[in-house]
């Protein structure tokens, strides 16, 4: 509930502020024309309302457990960062980071083996065969017979080795 | 017949008829397996089409979308878990069934079920679409903006449990949109002074973040664990059609639940989901033997099958006439479409029937082949799902990558998705709805260039005259009353309800 309340009012807080944002960085509109600011905010007081009355509900419907849920937030958090909920997270957005300057091959390759072992997988042969075989099933599906452009890497000797593998693949 | 000719010609050239048959086995595949949904089978389907020009990549995604809907039937059957949220309704007679020792008939009714639903939904687009195209021919900008407002008129009705948080997450999608170069004017708005902003939101990796992403992210955090029953263990599983005579004895319902599926595939926002619960609880409240329903019962199979294949075609109605996605999976076609350069509305079929003709032969043909890839899928689909977790989610992941990068090779793109992927766990897990959220990204431009061009037409000299000008065309005011209507009935309805049994 703590958690879901902190949300709605981050939300809130952030359509206030563009509702203004909007108004002062947009030209003035005429009187009888929709400006480029007001649609905006139009979808903002309907935003902002719809929130209200969802915080609004939220505290009418969890009044009796607000305390105890703003209580056990610290420890939920601590737990958050623990959990393999959050490590997964960690694990997509630095697989997106490194996804262009790393290149296709290694990415999927750390990213298989990352992912899968958080997920349980705790054969270590297991689990770097089969990343290996789905990076190359991935890279011939889509690089070799669809055509898809998939990323080198910008670093010179993993750009090397993805031009190395690709001169191993037979092209069609 | 000549259209029929054209569409046929398409998908019957080798290359294509070799993709449509892929894309079936892929989207039964997908649809079958939990936790992959319609949307998302379409979803992961897109990389495929980036080599294709944009009539095959509309049949590729199409046969992907039909064959998805029908093998997410396969595990509603055999597993109680529904492989898309559309196939729900079937765990409650097909599990049944299964646990029976009848996994086999039930599956093939399934099959026939979704191909005889599919096929009459197809037929239905093409006699319907070119009709709309020519009506919406004489539209301006205010119908325009009318019709798209329709599509979002059905926020209120996709949870009626939590309209509120449904509003909210629409009105995000719709500020979304806002973001980038305004439509009219051509200055960067809600950009916060950040290039990678200016050219707004890319619709492709956010949907591909949200539905790809966020389900792989929910599976982390509660796995779900899926065990077959009936007549699989011996591993001689079989889609056996049922006879002729069991067959015929549900075809009104069939035919019904097509009627009813297509109809509903039409309604803007409303889809394959919608279509089969109710059609699930139309069949068992017009049966004379209702208490059959969820013991395992063929009706109950048939009803949701053939009502949520019909409403993929029905789908398909508005996406091509008007330009106006009918649910999800139509958004992020045309989000494909968009990207290969064509321009969505009515004048779509007018330059491009081809567009239609090939969607059309796409569904017939995706339909007849799907009976027989399903009925191979059904015999390995115990062995593939096995596939552990721990390498089917990555893989997923890795997928959406590709599709997020191919958009438009940039890696911002990447972060994107991972980033939409992220916040739409948080979404989910504030029960705020993401699918209100998406159909508020994709509509908001087109509802708000619209009614800022029908602003601009509109003689006024203030904006509350404009206002009454636009509202003034009769075919603008009738929807937008009927959008008024869509949209408050789901609010107005448990007031009403409750009133009335005070009033007892």
């Amino acid at each position: 509930m703590a958690f879901e309340l902190i949300i709605n009012l981050l939300i809130l807080g952030f359509s206030i502020f563009c509702f203004f944002y909007v108004g002062s960085t947009m030209p003035k509109s005429a009187v009888n024309e929709l400006g480029a600011e007001q649609w905006p905010q139009a979808i903002i007081i309907i935003l902002v309302l719809a929130l209200c009355w969802n915080i609004f509900k939220l505290i009418r419907d969890h009044k009796a457990d607000m305390g105890a849920s703003f209580k056990k937030l610290g420890s939920d958090t601590v737990n958050f960062f623990k959990s393999k909920l959050f490590i997964g997270m960690l694990i997509v957005v630095i697989m997106s980071l490194m996804y262009e300057p790393v290149g296709f091959m290694v990415t999927c390759l750390l990213f298989l083996i990352s992912y899968g072992y958080l997920l349980g997988e705790r054969r270590p042969l297991n689990l770097i065969l089969t990343s290996v075989i789905i990076t190359i099933i991935l890279y011939i599906g889509f690089a070799v017979l669809l055509g898809v452009l998939l990323p080198r890497g910008q670093i010179s000797f993993l750009r090397n080795f993805a031009l190395f593998v690709e001169s191993l693949v037979p092209t069609f | 017949m000549e259209l029929l000719t054209s569409g046929l010609a398409v998908v019957f050239r080798p290359s294509m008829l070799f993709m449509v048959v892929v894309a079936v086995f892929l989207g039964t595949l997908f649809g079958a397996l939990p936790g992959v949904s319609g949307t998302m089978a379409v979803t992961l389907g897109i990389p495929f089409t980036y080599s294709m020009n944009a009539v095959d990549a509309i049949v590729f995604l199409v046969a992907i979308y039909c064959a998805s809907i029908t093998g997410g039937g396969m595990t509603a059957i055999l597993f109680k878990i529904p492989g898309v949220p559309s196939s729900a309704p079937t765990t409650y007679d097909g599990y049944p069934m299964a646990q029976r020792g009848e996994a086999g008939k039930a599956l093939g009714m399934q099959l026939i079920c979704s191909a005889v639903g599919g096929i009459f939904a197809a037929l239905c687009m093409l006699l319907l679409s070119p009709q709309l195209t020519q009506a919406a021919l004489s539209f301006g900008p205010a119908e325009l903006f009318a019709i798209s407002f329709m599509g979002l008129s059905i926020l209120t009705s996709l949870d009626t449990d939590n309209i509120c948080r449904t509003i909210i997450s629409g009105m995000l999608g719709l500020l979304m949109a806002c973001i980038g170069l305004d439509p009219l004017l051509g200055v960067p708005r809600l950009t916060f002074g950040t290039r990678f902003l200016t050219s707004g939101i890319e619709m492709i990796p956010v949907m591909i973040g949200f539905f790809a992403v966020t389900e792989v992210l929910k599976q982390t955090y509660k796995p779900a664990k899926l065990k077959a029953v009936g007549d699989t263990s011996s591993g001689k599983l079989s889609a056996e059609l049922p006879s002729l005579k069991e067959f015929l004895s549900v075809k009104w319902v069939v035919l019904r639940c097509s009627v009813v599926g297509t109809l509903i595939g039409i309604l803007p926002g409303a889809g394959a989901t919608i279509a089969s619960f109710l059609c699930y609880s139309m069949e068992q409240k017009i049966s004379k033997t209702p208490e059959k329903f969820g013991t395992g019962c063929l009706e109950g199979i048939a009803a949701p099958e053939s009502g949520n294949n019909a409403a993929t075609g029905g789908a398909m109605v508005p996406l091509l006439s008007l330009g106006i996605p009918g649910g999800n999976a139509a958004a992020i076609m045309m989000s494909a479409l968009v990207l290969k350069g064509v321009t969505m509305g009515p004048l779509l079929l007018v330059n491009q029937p081809q567009f239609l003709s090939a969607t059309f032969a796409s569904m017939l043909v995706a339909n007849i082949v799907m009976v027989i890839a399903a009925v191979i899928i059904a015999k390995i689909f115990v062995k593939v799902l096995a596939i552990p977790y721990s390498v089917l989610g990555p893989t997923i992941i890795m997928m959406a990558t590709i599709g997020a990068y191919a958009t438009k090779n940039t890696a911002v793109d990447v972060i994107l998705m991972a980033i939409s992927g992220v916040i739409g766990f948080v979404i989910v897990t504030c029960k705020f709805n993401s699918s209100a959220l998406i159909l508020g990204l994709v509509l908001g431009v087109i509802c708000e260039s619209n009614l800022r061009r029908a602003y601009t037409i509109a003689d006024g000299d203030t904006l509350l005259a404009a206002t009454m000008n636009i509202l003034s065309r009769p075919v603008t005011g009738v929807i937008m009353v009927i959008c008024v209507i869509a949209l408050l009935w789901p609010v107005l309805k448990p007031i009403i309800a409750k009133k009335k049994s005070e009033g007892k």
